[in-house]
This record gives C-alpha cells, structure tokens and sequence, in this order.
C-alpha cells in the first residue's frame, strides 16, 4: 500500500516516513559525525596545512608551499627510512603471514589437546607490544640472551642482534612472529570454511596433500590472505612501537634520544617522522612525510586490489 | 508513533551527552591563565607554580623535599610539583597550554629551545631583582645564554672525568693512575681479560657506555666536535683524529664484535653496569658516579677517579674538557611569570642548591658553595673542586642547530668505530654535511 502511494507522488520530496526516517538515522549517527570531524576530519586537513608550514609546535606555522617535500627530497635519511621499511613489507609481510598460515593449518588438524595448543600459540599475542619488547630485549642480548645460548648449544652462530645493523631488523621479525596469534586465529576460521566436500572428491581423484593445498586450500582461503595481506603491508608501513623500544633499550637513551639504531638500521619511516616532529621540532616536514606515506600506502593498496581479480576467489566461486 | 518520539529523544540526549563531554575535555586547557587561591591555608593567599621535573627514584625524592623547603619559607608561591621523566611529554605539553611554568633540562638543548621560543628570557629579571649572578661560575652561567642574552639558570655543573678500578689495575701491576693516553692505552690492553672464545670477560677500555668517551676523548686531546666559535670541526683536527684512532685500534686488536657485545651486556647505571660489577677496568663518568657506585648500587668496586687523560707530547692540555650544566628554565607561556622566577631564583640560589644538587651528590653551579660542608663531604669533592677550576675547560656555545649537527657525529664516528668507515672520511664528512647546518 506504502509503496503504492510512493510511486503516486513521483517527484523530489520524500514521504513524510521517509523524511522523518532519515532524520533519525542522521541523529543516531551524529555521535559518530562529530566525533570524526574533530579527531580525524579536522587533523587531516590541519596536517595537510602543516605539511605545507614551517611549523615549530610552538610558534605560529608560516606557509613555505613545498619546500617541506623538496627538503625531504634531498634528504638522504627520507630514502633510507623507506628503504628500512620497506624491508620489513617486503620480508616481514610473507613471514609472519606464511607462519600465520603453517600454524593455522597444523592448529587445524584432528590430534589430542588441540585446544590447549591453540590457547597456548595465541597467548603471546594478547601481551601488550611494549611489555614483549622489553622481554624480548633480554632474550636477544648478546651475551647472557636466550635466543643466543640456544644457538650456542646447537653450535650455530651467536650474531649480535640488537647492536648489529645487519641482524638488528632480522631480529624484530623473530620478534613479530613470537606474536602471530592473530593471524592464526583468522586464518584458522577461514580454513575450516573450505567445504570439506571438495577436500574428499578431490581424494578420491587421487590428490594427494600438496595438491590439495595449491589447488583447494589456497583458493579456498584466498580472499582472507586478500584481507591480511593489505593490513600486513599497511601495518608494516607504519611500522615504530618495537623499533622505537628496541633502540631506547639498547642504547640507554641515545645519542640526543634521537638515535635510528645501529648506523640507522633501525630508523624506519615512522621513526623518522616522530624524531622530526617532536626531536628537531620539525612538525611541517614531518606532516610532509605523514603525507606520502598516505600517498604510498594508498598506491600500493590499489594495486593490491587490481590484481585481486587475477588470484581471489569469494564464497562459492 | 510513541516508539518512534521516545528513539529520538534517545538519540538526541547521546549527541548532547557528546557534545558537552567534548566540550569539557578541551575547557582543561584553560586553567593556566587564571591565578587559583590556595584552598589548604585560608589565612594566606598563595598564587600557584607548576614544576615538572626529569628526576625520578631517589634523586626524584631529593628534589621534592627541596620543593617543599622552598613552600615552607615562601608566603606568595606554592609550588605544584610533579615528577615528569619524559622529555617528550613535557615538549608536546607545553604549546598546547598544558605544561608547567618551570622546568629542567641541559645546558646543550637550550639553543635548540631558545630558537624555538619556548623558553623565557631571563635578563629583565636578573636586573629587576638584581639577583646575584657574579657568584655562578663563568662558564656555566655562559652554557645558558645565547646571544648573550640568558634563557635559563645553572643548578648544577656537569664534569667528567676517568674513572679506574684499582683492584683491576693493581692485578696488573699498576699503582698509579695513567697521566697520558699512551700509558691509558697500555694499561687498558693488559687489563683486558678474554674469554676462550674471544669474548670479552674485562674490558680495559673505557667502552661502555658506547658513546660516552668519544667527545670528552677528543676535547681532552685538544679536539673537539664544535670549534671555538660554534663551528663543525675540521677534518684536519688532530684531537679528534687521535680519539677515533685510539678507539679503532683497541676494537681491532680485540675484536669489534666482541667490543660490540660486552657493550651489550650491561645497562648504565644498573646492576648489570659493567663497571659496578668489576668488569670494566676504565670509564668515563661524571662527578655523580662516586654517590652511584657507594650508596645508590651498593658495589664495593675499590675505585678512584683522575683526570683524562692527555697525549704525551701534549702536556699543556692537562684536564682539558667540556663543562655542561644542568638548568631550569621559565616557559614562555607560564600564566605565572613572576612566581616561577621567584621559585628558580631560589632554586639556582644558595639553599636551593645546597638542598637539591648537592644533596644529590652533584656539583653545584655556585662559587660560594664549592666550601659548602655539605659538599664537601660527598664523593672524590677535592678532586672536582680542582677540576672546576682548570683553564683548559671549554664548552660549546648554544645555537639553534645543535641537535642536527650531533645527530650527523653521532652517525658519521659511529661508522668510524665500527671499521666501516676510515677516520678522513669521518672528519671529511662532519665537516662537509655541519657546514649546511650549522652556517
């Protein structure tokens, strides 16, 4: 009958129930509006500004156009963060999302005490970043750390990881996949969303395990290593909590506290923008730098998302 | 239709509930401007100050007891305190209005803050309240200035010298202390004590913590980072050349990554510091060490302390080194200007100090208290009063790009240290990229 009456009065204006229907769904979401124009649309557009300023925090910016992004150009420590970080997108990513998926699919089977160790490979991720990177400051160290005396034991090479700039982020990834809990956790529900139907047809066409994997698994799962693959990359982007903890407690502080690790191993892209900012109190170039790392980030997901037609399948494709 | 009017009103009580809640988070800010009567003593009407303050643990309980020393004889100010040991938080407090009227911090950042416009220029008050100012000793007073005008007062000198384990050292057949690099170096190869598998057990050289020595060695050996004037050193400068190649030479001869290693092992200043464990024959320290070593870790490392040292054939440079101060500063958004002044007046005065730095086992910034007797019954007193008073002490005028330049030291002699990079480059390079910063 509504519906009957809608089509009646064809034309611009809404039905009173519309209106008033649009109104509270507006009301409802106002919490969130203003919340995002304070904190998040208001400090972008600010920081758009900024980037464009030579602001020092405590005095008024004054507007320089470009000449942030030009400095930052020219600056040889801007190339040698995103070449830190990409290191870790580049390594980091298929590490911890290729342990993620090892893990899920061992977590994944029929043995005794599966729920144990499934609690006992998700523990690690709920302790909080800073707490583990302390830990993890001591069982990395040199001399007295865990991870050395094992190797010792087994007669291997005790590199020192955390004064040595080539070991220094081989040490962090260590360090990201003591904390893979997560990854598991997604990729486990998504394993045991493949139909098993496929798994037991395809058996009786004679696949064996590898086969299954590259052809069922993979497929199956693939619109979740989609998923934690553009958050992976984007995560590592942004990459400072451990680094900036790892640096602070194995230097005491630093040069100025200021210090990108050994020759800058260390000094990741996020790093670099804090130690601008509230270091040299360079807030304009580091406002500059936030900038292309959007920009950066934005590029890199969008050409994740063009391939996607190539190897993601949804549901019941 | 009621089901309808009550969702509305739902809604609209959580937008306002939102919005008054946002609008009371930023009215905070708006305390600093206004002068709070004191609710505590009703008789007296006291404005408030602000301190926040970098010490923390038991040097943090020494300056509080001296705070309140200051309220007890104070009827105008009352001074709030707060212990703050994070740089940062104090930078990011300050413009958005949130910070304190009073501060501490170094001697080396006042340029980079002055420049910023953070801090408060000093001298209208100085000559206002005509406080005494020819008491401080020269040099430290001039590491708060820039531009000749002063930007913070001096609570504490900061003096470095070497400290040595004798046990280790007599083991060795050592009584005395080294006077020169040349005999340092020798005593810090035969002390040194490796392990089978090339790790180092004792350390003879004075590395740890890592980056300590290296100016004080370089300035002690005529060189420097900064010359006279506030510039990059050259790349010919035989001062520093002679430290990075001391440093380099006791690396290769016992390993880097072995050096790297016992580096470390330890935590500066803790239980596990090298030096309060007997493990680290030399060191660079400053006149807080004496207090650290006896009462703070308890370590009963029989140690002694001397000057560093110089190079043979350079005698007249004796006890040359860098004075660097401790300092509190006025911010120059305080809302309460003239109190904070009159609290740091007090702080960097006489009592002030005699309460706060040399309770803490520092050395204070005043000549009238270098006879102190509380002073002097602290740690190796006679030693750094001696020091003090060296003519080969210098320091590094403030300007607003120090940080920068430090940075790009820092970065080029640590290449230096780790082999990777030869000692003319190094001085090649700080020379070339400085001269861009610091023109």
């Amino acid at each position: 009958m509504d519906g009957f009456h809608k089509e009646r009065r064809s034309g611009s204006s809404m039905s009173k129930m519309d209106r008033s229907r649009t109104k509270s769904g507006i009301l409802f979401a106002l919490p969130w509006i203003i919340g995002f124009l304070i904190f998040s649309l208001y400090p972008i557009c600010i920081s758009f500004y900024y980037s464009m300023s030579d602001f020092n925090i405590f005095q008024a910016p004054k507007w320089v156009a470009l000449d942030n992004y030009r400095e930052l150009f020219s600056d040889h420590k801007f190339y040698l963060s995103l070449q830190n970080t990409l290191y870790m997108v580049v390594f980091g990513t298929p590490i911890t999302l290729g342990a993620g998926l090892l893990l899920a699919i061992l977590l994944n089977q029929r043995i005794r005490g599966l729920s144990v160790f499934r609690t006992i490979f998700y523990l690690p991720s709920i302790v909080p970043i800073v707490a583990s990177s302390l830990l993890w400051l001591w069982i990395l160290n040199p001399q007295y750390g865990l991870l050395n005396s094992i190797l010792k034991a087994v007669g291997m090479k005790q590199p020192n990881w955390l004064m040595d700039p080539a070991y220094t982020k081989p040490a962090l990834i260590i360090m990201g996949l003591w904390g893979v809990g997560n990854t598991i956790i997604i990729f486990l529900a998504s394993l045991q969303d493949v139909p098993r139907s496929l798994y037991e047809a395809s058996k009786m066409d004679g696949a064996n395990a590898w086969q299954q994997f590259i052809h069922i698994t993979l497929p199956g799962i693939s619109s979740v290593i989609f998923f934690q693959l553009i958050m992976s990359i984007i995560n590592y982007f942004q990459y400072f909590t451990q680094a900036y903890l790892l640096i602070g407690g194995s230097t005491g502080g630093g040069t100025n506290g200021m210090s990108g690790g050994p020759e800058n191993s260390l000094l990741f892209y996020s790093l670099y923008l804090f130690h601008n900012a509230f270091g040299y109190f360079k807030m304009g170039k580091a406002s500059a730098m936030a900038w292309i790392l959007f920009l950066i980030i934005m590029a890199v997901t969008a050409l994740i998302f063009k391939t996607q037609d190539r190897w993601v399948t949804y549901g019941d494709q | 239709m009621r089901k309808h009017n009550w969702r509305k009103m739902v809604s609209l009580t959580l937008g306002f509930a939102l919005a008054i809640s946002l609008a009371g988070c930023s009215g905070g800010s708006q305390k600093k401007t206004s002068d709070n009567p004191k609710s505590e003593k009703s008789a007296e009407k006291k404005t408030k100050v602000t301190f926040w303050y970098l010490w923390s643990g038991e040097e943090g309980e020494t300056i509080e007891k001296a705070v309140q020393e200051y309220n007890k004889q104070s009827d105008k100010y009352k001074i709030d305190m707060l212990s703050v040991p994070d740089t940062q938080k104090i930078m990011a407090a300050i413009p958005a209005g949130n910070g304190p009227d009073v501060s501490d911090d170094f001697s080396n950042n006042v340029g980079k803050y002055a420049s910023a416009g953070i801090l408060e220029p000093l001298d209208d008050y100085i000559s206002k309240t005509k406080y005494d100012t020819d008491d401080f000793i020269p040099a430290a007073l001039d590491s708060c200035k820039m531009d000749g005008k002063t930007y913070s007062l001096p609570i504490s000198m900061n003096l470095e010298a070497l400290y040595y384990n004798k046990t280790l050292l007599k083991e060795a057949g050592y009584t005395e202390p080294p006077k020169t690099m040349e005999e340092m170096y020798e005593m810090a190869v035969k002390t040194t004590k490796v392990n089978e598998d090339g790790t180092l057990d004792v350390c003879g050289f004075p590395d740890f913590p890592a980056v300590y020595y290296l100016g004080n060695f370089a300035t002690a050996a005529g060189g420097g980072w900064y010359t006279e004037d506030g510039k990059p050193s050259t790349p010919d400068d035989f001062g520093n050349q002679y430290a990075l190649k001391l440093a380099r030479d006791y690396r290769t001869k016992f390993g880097l990554e072995n050096v790297i290693k016992f580096q470390s092992g330890g935590k500066y200043l803790d239980p596990t510091d090298p030096f309060l464990a007997g493990k680290q024959v030399f060191r660079v320290d400053g006149s807080w060490m004496g207090k650290s070593i006896k009462e703070t870790f308890q370590s009963d490392v029989d140690y002694g302390v001397t000057y560093i040292p110089y190079p043979k054939d350079k005698p007249e440079l004796k006890a040359r080194g860098l004075i660097s101060t401790s300092t509190l500063y006025i911010t120059a958004n305080s809302g309460n200007k003239d109190g904070s002044w009159d609290f740091m007046a007090w702080f960097a005065g006489k009592d002030g100090q005699a309460a706060s730095t040399i309770k803490n086992g520092g050395f204070p910034s005043r000549t009238s208290l270098l006879g102190d007797e509380t002073f002097r019954k602290g740690y190796d007193i006679d030693f750094y009063t001696e020091l003090a008073q060296s003519k080969n002490l210098t320091f590094v005028p403030n300007g607003p790009k120090n940080s920068e330049y430090d940075t790009i030291v820092s970065e080029q002699t640590e290449l230096c240290l780790n082999l990777k990079q030869d000692i003319e480059t190094t001085l090649k390079n700080i020379n070339t990229k400085g001269s861009e910063i610091l023109k």
